[in-house]
């Protein structure tokens, strides 16, 4: 157990905390928003994130990228990231629009109990990483590297890189559309609506098909911005990639109180910084035990997380 | 619970009673007429001889497996082309995904069949080790390609061998290794499989304490190496040891060579790195890693085999190719010996030695391999490059 | 809500074969039973291309997986089925009684039957320690708990020296022979045989519990905790029974399968197996007993069978839970929706 390295190594570690918390934040989104709406876990939002790495992928290999390149001028690399985000986004949005219809529709318009959509859940994602395994031949696959990743600047013991700040940046910027469009949009409100008391909402002429729909397509662009992210910053997948990080993020999800927005964000950078930290004084093979244990611990003693259930409050 | 009355006990008993009774008989049935010595004699062999590849051909390992099989199926499809006189011998395979929970019955389904004259594989210890029983009672050769857990040779006695170096011998050269390097600082890291662990654990043992400046483990999956990368900063070393496969390894050089304070640390690993899709995924990083394998590359052994692999697979060699290769191949030699039953062939894997591709395979009495040659490695221009023996 | 423009014909198995069993007489059903009982006892003998699984040995498959899950499923009910808690982290008691067979009938020699009841008595304990903070909760964080506990047992078990590590323990010891029928490393069937009777054992033991007081406690539970509670029932108790007592299932059923593999690592306990096993249980109709154990040995037989897929075996898993759910969420064959009503004093079936 080293805890000096805290003190010594304390703004480099904190400055890759949130940054992997931010991209556990995109993705624990996906998780809250589908819980908030449906109060069901999502268990297939991880191969959502998956799919949009790949679709990274193909967007740079369509491009002609190698990865022995120099890399690209900022210019460029704005034009060319916002480019795979975006491709990314649509793919991930997609795919969780259909994979709502496929795997949850029926099972909703039926009322049939949780657990059946929660089998139905596992299955989609069995179903989509061996899909995604089947056709990457279950290998690893680099991503070229963009952006020159030399340090900027210092701050402290903390290596501030390019591409960290394209991902706080982003991710930030993301989440204050997102809080617009729950606060401000019609669908946005719908979303609130129903995740408060969904009968009311029926009553009150709210879609709930619709806003279902939006809730997983809001959900699976921010996985495949979050995919984008990802990419730019590790440059590799794999067809089980979604597996590791999303049960990160949706202990994240949980441990900022599960259905709230805000939440989520708080519970994605305190577990980025708690991961990071215990990685670096236990040892990184402790990491997910002390992980599984806050989450026990969180949900013992204060099991609606850090900022209690429910996005009707996202106000707070 | 409620209190039972007498008459309600009673019913209860006599229920039971009966139940148990007709439970005995049909079991007591079963047991008379078919419970003599469990199988009827086997038969003989009723087509051709089968070598069988265990490993994963699909599931999370699949890539690894796949490479393993690819060598095993050129070997014996080499040996059919040209075998002459000598009996045909048939490639089967069973897919275990890796996985310990579904080696034994797909071992036990194997040595059912009396065709099955040995066993290339298991890919990974804990399938392996599931299954060694099974093939021990059957008396069928089993030669591992890449299965590193040190009580293997125990469980699986006299049937098991293994191509890949024992930690005994791999560990000191790669202690050995780093500790050479110029006022050597390292850091050890291990991936807390079967491999690296007992890897990183012998180098630890055999690298003298003053150079060793820290450690630590990450899993398999690993892909956020950076707190990790701060204790390499923190520790202030200079060379980087990685027990474990190149996947993680690749990852983590990377994010080392990103680090301005750690881009220049030298970085060591295993035979688990040696592997071109390692340079592929580290790219520029990969430059100057240096790693060490009881082998030659097949490309560096056998240009014409490396081609022929490559037409026929659409890929390049990978980690542990070359080992299932020559595993296969000393199976079919013995084969070609006129060995044919499975007793004949253990024996002759037990005491003769088999000159492969890029090695030479000869067992101790344990499994082990008996040739302790180990070898030098180095990235260099994007290619892995041959320095020498490590004596 | 809109009704679904697919009408699949409304097929029920249970109460299909229920309307048969009511008109059978008593020795009718004696027999019946008595026949199927010998069924699965025979069944490692009835082997064959078309039944039998041919890549893998179909007694050994008959052992694990389709006798663990059957066992493990009947005992995951317990907790998911019948007393409504979602449990994710069941995989957790099977290590435990797996791994107390290994280490003390490694380490100390301890007979086979003591460590089947001692992994057991831990599992039930881990239940205990468990179950009593966490079964306060409702739902879906009673599930995540359960979820971490399960990881957090595997990720030890990696990490701690003796447990043997990421590598595992090997040797381990065979159960001592019954009546001359030795228990050999290439003959799964008395293993077989034994989780056979063991689980009729329990399936036995929990007829008996499902027509008392527990038994109703726990329906009462599940049907709606709120109401359960003002009806005077102990919930908080009844729930930790019912988790420790599914806990005990799935650690003697551990400790048996460690006697057979003899070689285990801290992997054959993850995650998948807790989800497995749900599958199992939700698959096969949740609450019902005989639909439970009918899916899981379904879910254990398939994959295996469709070996012959090979690469694709996973996909087309998924793809059948997904249908399945779908199709029939309420299971294959689905509990009662009105529950049988016993009379208290004699223990029979009172009609409505």
């Amino acid at each position: 157990m080293d805890f000096s390295i805290v003190v010594s190594e304390f703004a480099s570690l904190f400055l890759d905390g949130i940054v992997v918390g931010a991209i556990y934040a995109l993705v624990a989104l996906g998780y809250t928003l589908v819980y908030g709406v449906l109060r069901l876990i999502n268990f297939a939002h991880s191969e959502i994130f998956m799919l949009g790495t790949f679709a990274c992928l193909g967007v740079t290999m369509l491009l002609g990228y190698t990865g022995y390149e120099e890399p690209i001028g900022i210019g460029l690399f704005l034009v060319t990231f916002i480019l795979i985000t975006v491709v990314a986004a649509v793919a991930s949005g997609s795919a969780a629009m259909l994979l709502e219809v496929v795997a949850y529709r029926r099972l909703r318009r039926k009322g049939a109990n949780r657990l059946s959509s929660l089998i139905s859940a596992i299955g989609a994602s069995f179903f989509l990483v061996e899909l995604f395994r089947l056709l990457t031949d279950s290998k690893d696959w680099d991503f070229p590297r963009l952006l020159d990743k030399n340090s900027l600047f210092e701050v402290s013991s903390a290596y501030v890189t390019a591409d960290k700040l394209v991902v706080l940046i982003g991710a930030f910027g993301l989440m204050f559309a997102l809080d617009r469009i729950i606060q401000g949009t019609r669908l946005g409100r719908g979303i609130r609506a129903v995740s408060q008391d969904e009968k009311t909402a029926v009553l009150m002429g709210v879609d709930v098909d619709k806003v279902i729909a939006f809730t997983f397509l809001l959900g699976g662009v921010l996985a495949g911005v979050a995919s984008a992210f990802y990419m730019l910053f590790y440059e590799a997948t794999k067809f089980n990639v979604g597996f590791l990080l999303g049960i990160s993020a949706f202990t994240a999800a949980v441990l900022g109180g599960i259905g709230n927005i805000r939440g989520a964000l708080a519970g994605s950078f305190a577990l980025g910084l708690i991961q990071q930290f215990s990685s670096a004084i236990l040892g990184y093979n402790w990491r997910d035990v002390v992980t599984f244990l806050i989450l026990v611990l969180v949900l013992l003693f204060k099991p609606t997380g850090l900022f209690g259930e429910a996005i009707q409050r996202a106000r707070v | 619970m409620e209190i039972l009355c007498p008459r309600e006990i009673e019913r209860g008993v006599m229920s039971l009673v009966k139940k148990t009774i007709g439970v005995a008989a049909s079991v007591a049935v079963a047991f008379a007429t078919f419970v003599a010595p469990a199988q009827a004699a086997p038969v003989g062999c009723d087509g051709d001889l089968k070598l069988v590849f265990q490993g994963a051909l699909t599931g999370p390992a699949a890539q690894t497996g796949i490479g393993e099989y690819n060598g095993f199926k050129l070997a014996v499809l080499q040996y059919n082309e040209k075998r002459g006189s000598s009996p045909k011998v048939e490639p089967g395979f069973i897919d275990t995904q890796a996985d310990p929970a579904q080696s034994p019955a797909l071992a036990l389904a194997t040595v059912n069949d009396q065709c099955v004259i040995g066993v290339v594989g298991g890919m990974y210890s804990g399938e392996t080790r599931a299954a060694l029983p099974i093939y021990l009672k059957a008396a069928v050769p089993v030669i591992s390609p890449s299965a590193t857990n040190a009580t293997l040779p125990t469980v699986g006695g006299d049937v098991f061998h293994r191509v890949v170096a024992n930690d005994d011998v791999q560990g000191p050269a790669l202690a050995k290794l780093a500790g050479n390097q110029p006022n050597a600082k390292v850091f050890i890291v291990d991936d807390q499989t079967t491999y690296g662990k007992d890897l990183s654990t012998t180098v630890k043992k055999t690298l003298a304490k003053a150079k060793q400046v820290g450690s630590d483990s990450v899993t398999e999956g690993t892909t956020n190496f950076s707190s990790v990368v701060a204790k390499v900063k923190k520790s202030g070393a200079n060379t980087v040891f990685y027990g474990g496969y190149y996947p993680e390894a690749a990852k983590f050089v990377k994010q080392l060579r990103d680090n301005a304070a750690t881009k220049n640390v030298k970085f060591i690993a295993g035979d688990g790195v040696l592997d071109n899709e390692y340079i592929k995924l580290a790219k520029k990083n990969a430059e100057g890693t240096s790693m060490t394998a009881p082998y030659i590359p097949m490309e560096r052994a056998d240009k014409k085999l490396t081609a022929i692999y490559k037409k026929e697979f659409g890929v390049a060699p990978a980690v542990y190719t070359l080992e299932t290769y020559n595993a296969a191949g000393f199976f079919l030699a013995a084969v070609k010996a006129g060995k044919t039953d499975r007793l004949a062939i253990l024996d002759y894997i037990n005491k003769t030695s088999y000159k492969g591709v890029g090695q030479t395979l000869k067992f101790d009495a344990k499994g082990e391999p008996a040739t302790k040659v180990m070898n030098e490695f180095i990235v260099k221009n994007g290619k892995i490059e041959y320095v020498g023996a490590i004596k | 809500m809109s009704t679904s423009k697919i009408s699949i014909p409304k097929f029920n198995l249970r109460d299909k074969f229920g309307d048969w069993w009511e008109g059978t007489t008593r020795n009718q059903r004696i027999i019946f039973r008595v026949l199927l009982i010998a069924f699965f006892y025979i069944l490692p003998f009835l082997d064959n291309p078309v039944f039998g699984t041919t890549e893998s040995d179909f007694s050994s498959v008959l052992f694990y997986p389709m006798g663990m899950y059957v066992l493990m499923a009947i005992g995951l009910n317990i907790v998911v089925g019948k007393s409504g808690i979602l449990d994710l982290g069941y995989v957790a008691f099977f290590a435990i009684g797996a791994y107390t067979h290994a280490i003390l009938g490694l380490s100390f020699g301890f007979n086979f039957w003591v460590n089947v009841v001692l992994g057991m008595a831990f599992a039930m304990f881990a239940g205990v320690l468990l179950g009593l903070p966490a079964l306060r909760l409702r739902g879906d964080y009673l599930a995540i708990i359960t979820l971490g506990f399960g990881e957090i047992v595997r990720i030890v078990a990696i990490n701690v020296n003796f447990t043997g590590g990421a590598a595992g323990l090997a040797g381990i010891p065979a159960p001592p022979s019954i009546f001359g029928v030795e228990f050999l490393v290439d003959d799964p069937r008395p293993y077989y045989w034994l989780v056979l009777t063991l689980t009729l054992l329990v399936i036995w033991a929990y007829m008996r519990l499902i027509k008392r007081r527990p038994g109703r406690a726990w329906e009462a539970i599940r049907e709606d905790e709120d109401v359960a509670e003002f009806m005077g029932i102990a919930t908080t108790k009844y729930k930790l029974w019912a988790f420790v007592l599914g806990g005990a299932i799935g650690g003697g059923a551990g400790a048996v399968y460690a006697s057979q593999v003899t070689s285990i690592v801290p992997e054959l306990f993850d995650l998948n197996v807790s989800i497995m096993i749900l599958a199992c249980v939700v698959f096969g109709g949740m609450g019902n007993l005989w639909g439970v154990a009918f899916g899981a040995a379904l879910l254990g037989y398939f994959p295996e069978k469709l070996r012959f897929l090979s690469d694709t075996r996973i996909l087309f898993f998924g793809l059948l839970m997904v249908v399945m759910m779908n199709i029939r969420p309420d299971g294959i064959i689905p509990r009662k929706k009105r529950e049988k009503v016993y009379d208290k004093n004699t223990g029979k079936e009172v009609s409505r």
